[in-house]
């Protein structure tokens, strides 16, 4: 039995709808990253979970039982708020055994706790201190501590890194990643970023407009967009417009502006000779030589524009045909090739690199 | 360069140097020096002797009025502040944010009417044969003594100081962080604990404020006191009165003046520093 079930859950605010009919299961001791651009339901989501909104249809279920109804102060499904919502007015300690006080549990036994908590969370010596004087990265700790000092059985995160600098951010996902695989608790973890969510989660939920667009590991999602929306939201793919040229068994031969591509086609709907379809070929999929080698599905280019990002450079390239191709490679890879706008050089792909986008 | 800006800053801080030395500054100093001055043959005379001081404080009516005062303006505070949370609280959460404008500019519409005749339809209210009494009668309760009583003082009181609690209270609330008490009811707080644990806390600074005004405007008052309370026994507003009436005793007045702005001084300032005081 999974753990959290959603059926055919709705939520709407005045005519506005928040989420759509929206069917999830969550696994005990699962990472599970819902991830979309504001707006998308993702909040609202978390907020029906904690029981800070309630559905307007449908069923929510925590280990089998109907949770719809419960009050947020009735439910074991703490949250870490994007702005904390650390207690100003207590100091660190007092804020972890906030949980425990409520639940009436005596002062000495709750300092243990909480103290046993902050030392998990590497913050015991601040426990004194008044929340005002940490920073980012040791509040985003004690945020944690209080969440997770009654030991739930679910912990809800809703972009708890956003505040914090880029690296923090690789720090705490370390943090975190660590927690929930140690404590083997369900993390359910809200964001916008892709990056957050690919490297920290067993699966993804990505969301558009109160719906599930996919839902998947890191990988598939990211290799195997189910929509065009999806292919859009992770990472640089370019996305062709095609017909279907001709079809053997599961190889479809596909017409698109870069010349005919193949692609392995599933079978997960019917397809036939002459349908408009798209293919999507990630950015990091392609290959740049200086001359044409053998590789026959190749396409001579001009670099349009250059841009570094770190360890990666991101082309932006034309073929002769006005085409533009998002690439991205290594910069050690393609320090070699001396590379300036203008710069014409021929690009490769392998047939598996072509997916059919269903 | 450090001169010339200094110029610049205290050019423009003079307009407020000046207003609070002619209007502040100047006439509490007067005051103060007046408590040591003489009156002699019903004339004030400058001097500087004790005479005033010891004589108001050796007096028995005096610490009673002190007490009184402080007493009554310590209830109307306890009163107003309890009566205003709820009406605050619902309209800091439970109302939209223009329904929320709007009651909160109805609360300004009592300040446009004078103050003394707010107090006067009361007096109408009160009486021992007025409108309290008669709809009282109708359900077979009373007649009840409501004038000249410390609950006549309180309702004046209240006419004075309870739409600018609420407002003061409602402003507090509605600025707390809303993720706050979510948070609180997420961490399994109900709702009393959620009020107590997190929402006072987090509006303490402003329900305090709202009280030391309360308080302030409460111990200065002489209109509740007077006409509704029945000025008996007197308080420190109504003793200044009359002791300026009684032979002119203005150096006496200004004793009693002094002893309750040091008062109101070391109220207001006990309190803020409740209102930031750090825990721990």
């Amino acid at each position: 039995m999974s753990q959290i079930v959603f059926e055919n859950v709705v939520k709407r605010f005045g005519d506005t709808v928040a989420v759509e009919e929206m069917n999830l299961s969550v696994e005990q001791g699962e990472f599970l990253a819902i991830m979309g651009s504001s707006g998308c339901g993702k909040t609202t989501t978390l907020r029906m979970l904690a029981g800070l909104e309630t559905p307007s249809d449908g069923e929510i279920r925590l280990n089998g039982k109907r949770i719809n109804e419960l009050k947020p102060s009735e439910r074991e499904t703490p949250l870490v708020w994007q702005s904390l919502a650390l207690f100003p007015f207590l100091s660190v300690i007092q804020n972890v055994e906030f949980g425990l006080r409520m639940r009436g549990i005596d002062a000495e036994q709750r300092k243990k706790q909480a103290l046993v908590w902050l030392e998990k969370m590497e913050i015991a010596d601040l426990a004194e201190r008044q929340i005002d004087q940490l920073s980012g990265g040791q509040k985003q700790r004690v945020a944690l501590a209080r969440a997770l000092v009654t030991e739930p059985p679910v912990l809800l995160l809703d972009e708890p890194l956003s505040a914090l600098d880029a690296n923090l951010v690789v720090r705490m996902q370390g943090v975190l990643s660590r927690l929930q695989k140690d404590l083997g608790i369900t993390f359910i973890y809200v964001t916008h970023s892709q990056s957050e969510a690919f490297a920290m989660a067993d699966r993804v939920v990505i969301m558009s407009q109160g719906k599930i667009e996919q839902v998947g590991a890191p990988l598939e999602v990211f290799r195997k967009p189910a929509s065009r929306f999806v292919a859009e939201f992770v990472g640089s793919n370019n996305i062709f417009g095609g017909k279907v040229q001709s079809i053997e068994g599961t190889v479809v031969n596909i017409e698109t502006a870069l010349g005919l591509m193949t692609a392995e086609w599933e079978n997960r709907a019917a397809l036939s000779v002459s349908d408009a379809v798209e293919v999507v070929i990630s950015a990091d999929n392609f290959e740049i030589t200086s001359t044409k080698g053998e590789n026959e599905n190749a396409i001579r280019c001009s670099v349009v524009s250059e841009e570094f990002i770190g360890t990666v450079v991101s082309l932006l390239l034309e073929t002769e045909s006005g085409v533009e191709l998002k690439i991205q490679k290594q910069q050690r890879e393609i320090a070699e090739l001396d590379l300036h706008v203008g710069t014409e050089l021929w690009i490769n792909w392998v047939p598996d690199a072509v997916y059919l986008l269903p | 360069m450090k001169n010339k800006l200094d110029l610049y800053a205290l050019t423009w801080r003079m307009p407020v140097i000046v207003w609070q030395l002619l209007f502040f500054v100047g006439p509490l100093l007067f005051m103060i020096a007046m408590s040591f001055f003489l009156v002699k043959n019903y004339r004030m005379e400058e001097a500087f002797e004790m005479k005033n001081w010891i004589k108001m404080t050796s007096r028995g009516y005096f610490w009673d009025a002190y007490l009184y005062t402080v007493f009554l303006a310590s209830l109307s505070t306890v009163v107003t502040s309890l009566l205003a949370f709820p009406a605050a609280y619902g309209l800091a959460f439970k109302v939209s944010e223009s329904t929320r404008r709007w009651a909160i500019f109805l609360l300004i519409i009592p300040f446009f009417t004078s103050y003394l005749v707010r107090t006067f339809s009361w007096y109408v209210i009160l009486a021992e044969s007025g409108v309290a009494n008669a709809m009282l009668a109708y359900i077979g309760l009373g007649p009840f003594k409501m004038l000249n009583t410390i609950f006549g003082s309180i309702v004046g009181y209240l006419t004075l100081t309870f739409p600018l609690v609420i407002i003061l209270q409602t402003l507090s609330l509605s600025n707390i962080d809303r993720s706050l008490i979510e948070a609180a009811q997420n961490l399994g707080a109900g709702r009393l604990k959620t009020l107590w644990s997190v929402t006072i806390p987090s509006a303490k600074v402003g329900l305090i404020i709202g009280a030391v005004f309360c308080f302030i405007l409460s111990f200065g008052d002489f209109v509740a006191p007077y006409y509704l309370g029945g000025s008996k026994p007197p308080t420190l507003p109504i003793l200044i009165i009359d002791t300026t009436k009684a032979g002119q005793q203005w150096p006496r007045a200004a004793v009693v003046a002094v002893v309750m702005m040091l008062t109101l001084m070391t109220v207001a300032y006990t309190a803020i520093s409740l209102a930031y005081r750090k825990r721990r």
